[in-house]
């Protein structure tokens, strides 16, 4: 009988590594040089198995009584007969088959996204590579050269660049080694790109813009906060633009991890946050230290008489704090 | 000079007091009076044990000396302060020649002045003698007391007129006090008491109660219906809310002295009993010129809390090199890190609550906040640290903090006010 079907021997990551074009039925699987297809599988038979037409059109593998069997799919026990549809995946030994008609339908091609030559450059260009780390280190030496309101040394600068520098080498590292080994490709420039550009480039620029909105505007406490949620948002959006160059799961669920982190980052940041700023200590008094602005445009201050006359609140709020304080102290609630 | 724990200032320099008193008592020859003053007093010089209720264990030692007739001895409060405020877990005695302890009660006590009186259940000899009229100074005294349990002894010193610069008066005594002999006399050659031992700093610089003080609180214990309330800590309370009306008034009441920092005019000096010290430092890249002010009267109030009243700390800073930002964030970290020390733990103060705001005084725009917080036991009594930053100009920045501690709310709020109208600019 004419009839043209393709046997394929898989991978472990189920990808053909040989595929054989078959003329004629039955079709003999095995060891030996007299087979249609030969395994180099020490677990397969000389003579393992025979797939023939089932006599209703359709495709079957049998076994030819073999020592290890023949399994389909998942299978835990091996099958005598096992019918073969266009995606059935049968198990010989170690060796994955699966046996294709030449009229096999495939979906619909994956539209291809179409980069900008920018994004390009920035995803597979080697000096994307060399550029956006060069960016960041000197990004993050500007923002320790602001912080110093000494002298500039270049030496514990350089170390506090060096420690990030070696954090994104390693994170990088790691991304790289995983889409290696479940792509085949380990995307370095990407992820390069991704690692240094979110950790570095835009921290160091929201640092910048908070300091020029301090400085511009008001020292008010919700740009702290602010930035503590712009901080939690680019940690995120970073992982996101890793699991997305790695391929990993279906959008949704890559979405679902970015908000699951961002979300749990935000809320401990936030309590943290808090829990600082309400320590009960003079060494961290529960105010806000910062000292800003140079030209307070939004700002109007309160005359003195206002501000000192708004105290009237904070006695019985103390006096509160201290009565709750006393009763935890002594739960008989005697008072000495 | 008692408990182990034992008051921070007097306890600062233990170890080389007591190896100056060691030198002090080798040396051959103390004067011939003051074997005869020894003799005489020794009878009516006593120790003061503070006693853990169930175990018998001593927690506190001290010295104590007869004032009465019917058994009365003077001591100091820190000596007895466990007895105010625990009076369940610990009861006094006094302690005889043989080591023998007999208990004693508690008469009447002075917490500000750090006197208290004690009753004993027997009369001893003659009472001492309690001073009266001014001293020259270089008069040589005689401290007696029980210095680290090591037995009666007298130390030799000099009168040197009382502490300056200091809202309650102290005498100071140039010779070694050591922890035991808190609470015993300071006598002349006559064998009258001039003072009571309280404090030393070290190197001979040792601090007694005028006796005066002591006059005056027998005087109240010995008015007609005098009683210590059951609840001592009531009269502990009332003694803490007069003493610092009488004390921040007299700071109210005072005008103070400016003092000029960079472009701004600032309070330095609120009263006359304050010390002021200044400084100036010059980096590279700013210049800083410090002025703080603090008072000496130190309160002992229990072995945690010390009342050590005012401490003031201005910092001035100027840049010709930094930008605006980097000036602003150097003026942070200034502004951020002058606080003084307000020690204790929450289980004596309930937790700090602070106000924030910009505040416009006199034409300058300050950020300000006052941060309070209650002692737990004492109903209307604060510590506050009060800050203030001046804003607006591009290199140059004023930043103050003011701590008062032991202050009712309504002085801490006229003070801090009056504090902050005083800023001024000026060229």
């Amino acid at each position: 009988m004419e009839r043209v079907i393709f046997a394929e021997l898989l991978d472990r990551r189920n990808r053909v590594h040989t595929r054989v074009r078959i003329n004629t039925l039955p079709f003999r699987i095995g060891r030996s040089y007299n087979s249609d297809l030969i395994l180099d599988d020490p677990h397969v038979e000389s003579e393992h198995a025979v797939v023939e037409d089932d006599g209703a059109g359709g495709l079957r593998l049998r076994d030819l009584d073999s020592q290890n069997g023949c399994f389909e799919g998942g299978a835990k026990r091996p099958s005598a007969h096992i019918a073969l549809g266009g995606d059935t995946l049968v198990r010989l030994g170690h060796s994955q088959l699966r046996f294709r008609d030449a009229n096999f339908a495939h979906g619909a091609a994956i539209k291809l996204v179409a980069h900008t030559p920018f994004v390009n450059w920035l995803l597979e260009h080697w000096s994307a590579l060399l550029l956006i780390p060069a960016l960041g280190v000197l990004l993050k030496l500007g923002e320790v050269w602001r912080n110093t309101t000494g002298d500039f040394e270049w030496v514990p600068a350089l170390s506090e660049t060096t420690t990030t520098l070696i954090f994104l080498v390693v994170w990088v590292g790691a991304w790289s080694l995983v889409n290696q080994m479940m792509r085949g490709r380990a995307r370095v420039v990407a992820h390069t790109v991704t690692a240094f550009g979110f950790e570095m480039l835009l921290s160091a620029i929201t640092d910048v813009a908070m300091e020029w909105m301090r400085f511009l505007f008001a020292p008010i406490e919700p740009l702290e906060l602010l930035k503590i949620f712009l901080l939690c948002a680019s940690g995120s959006l970073m992982l996101l633009a890793h699991l997305s160059i790695l391929g990993a799961g279906r959008r949704a669920l890559r979405y679902g991890i970015a908000l699951l982190v961002a979300t749990g980052a935000l809320g401990v940041m936030v309590l943290n946050y808090y829990s600082t700023e309400q320590a009960d200590w003079v060494e961290t008094l529960p105010y806000w230290s910062r000292l800003e602005p140079i030209n307070p445009r939004w700002l109007t201050p309160e005359a003195a008489d206002a501000y000192f006359h708004e105290l009237d609140a904070m006695q019985p709020e103390l006096d509160t704090l201290a009565e709750k304080a006393l009763a935890e102290q002594k739960p008989g609630g005697a008072t000495r | 000079m008692q408990s182990p724990r034992g008051a921070r200032r007097v306890c600062t320099l233990v170890i080389a007091t007591a190896l100056i008193a060691k030198l002090v008592s080798a040396l051959p020859a103390l004067a011939q009076g003051s074997e005869q003053i020894f003799e005489r007093a020794a009878t009516r010089i006593v120790q003061i044990r503070i006693v853990e209720a169930d175990s018998g264990a001593k927690s506190a030692i001290g010295t104590g000396f007869v004032v009465g007739k019917e058994g009365e001895l003077a001591t100091n409060y820190h000596v007895i302060a466990d007895l105010v405020h625990e009076p369940e877990h610990y009861r006094a005695e006094w302690v005889d020649a043989a080591g023998e302890g007999h208990p004693i009660t508690l008469l009447g006590f002075d917490l500000v002045r750090d006197i208290a009186v004690l009753q004993a259940e027997r009369a001893f000899a003659k009472p001492f003698k309690l001073h009266k009229g001014a001293l020259r100074n270089g008069r040589r005294i005689y401290a007696v007391g029980n210095p680290f349990d090591l037995g009666m002894s007298i130390v030799e010193g000099a009168y040197n007129g009382f502490v300056e610069h200091s809202f309650y008066e102290r005498i100071h005594f140039t010779g070694s006090l050591n922890p035991g002999m808190s609470g015993g006399p300071a006598l002349l050659e006559d064998g009258s008491v001039v003072g009571i031992n309280v404090a030393s700093s070290g190197n001979q610089v040792s601090y007694l109660i005028p006796v005066d003080d002591l006059r005056r609180l027998l005087e109240r214990i010995r008015a007609p219906g005098y009683e210590l309330p059951e609840d001592r800590s009531l009269e502990l309370r009332e003694q803490l809310w007069r003493h610092q009306q009488r004390y921040f008034s007299a700071i109210l009441e005072a005008t103070p002295q400016m003092v000029q920092l960079g472009s701004y005019q600032a309070p330095g000096r609120l009263a006359p009993f304050f010390h002021c010290w200044g400084g100036f430092s010059e980096k590279k890249r700013h210049n800083a010129r410090r002025h703080r002010c603090q008072t000496v009267d130190h309160i002992y109030l229990s072995d945690r809390i010390h009342i050590d009243v005012i401490q003031l700390r201005h910092r001035q800073i100027e840049s010709d090199v930094l930008s605006p930002t980097r000036f602003y964030q150097l003026y942070s970290r200034f502004f951020e890190r002058n606080w003084s020390e307000l020690d204790g733990s929450d289980e004596d103060f309930s937790e700090f609550r602070c106000a924030v705001e910009f505040v416009e005084t006199g034409g300058l725009v300050f950020k300000t906040a006052f941060c309070a917080r209650r002692y737990l036991e004492f109903e209307g009594l604060y510590d506050v640290m009060f800050k203030a930053a001046h804003l607006g100009e591009p290199n140059t920045g004023f930043e103050t903090a003011l701590a008062l501690t032991g202050i009712s709310f309504e002085n801490a709020r006229a003070l801090s006010r009056r504090y902050l109208e005083a800023i001024r600019w000026s060229e």
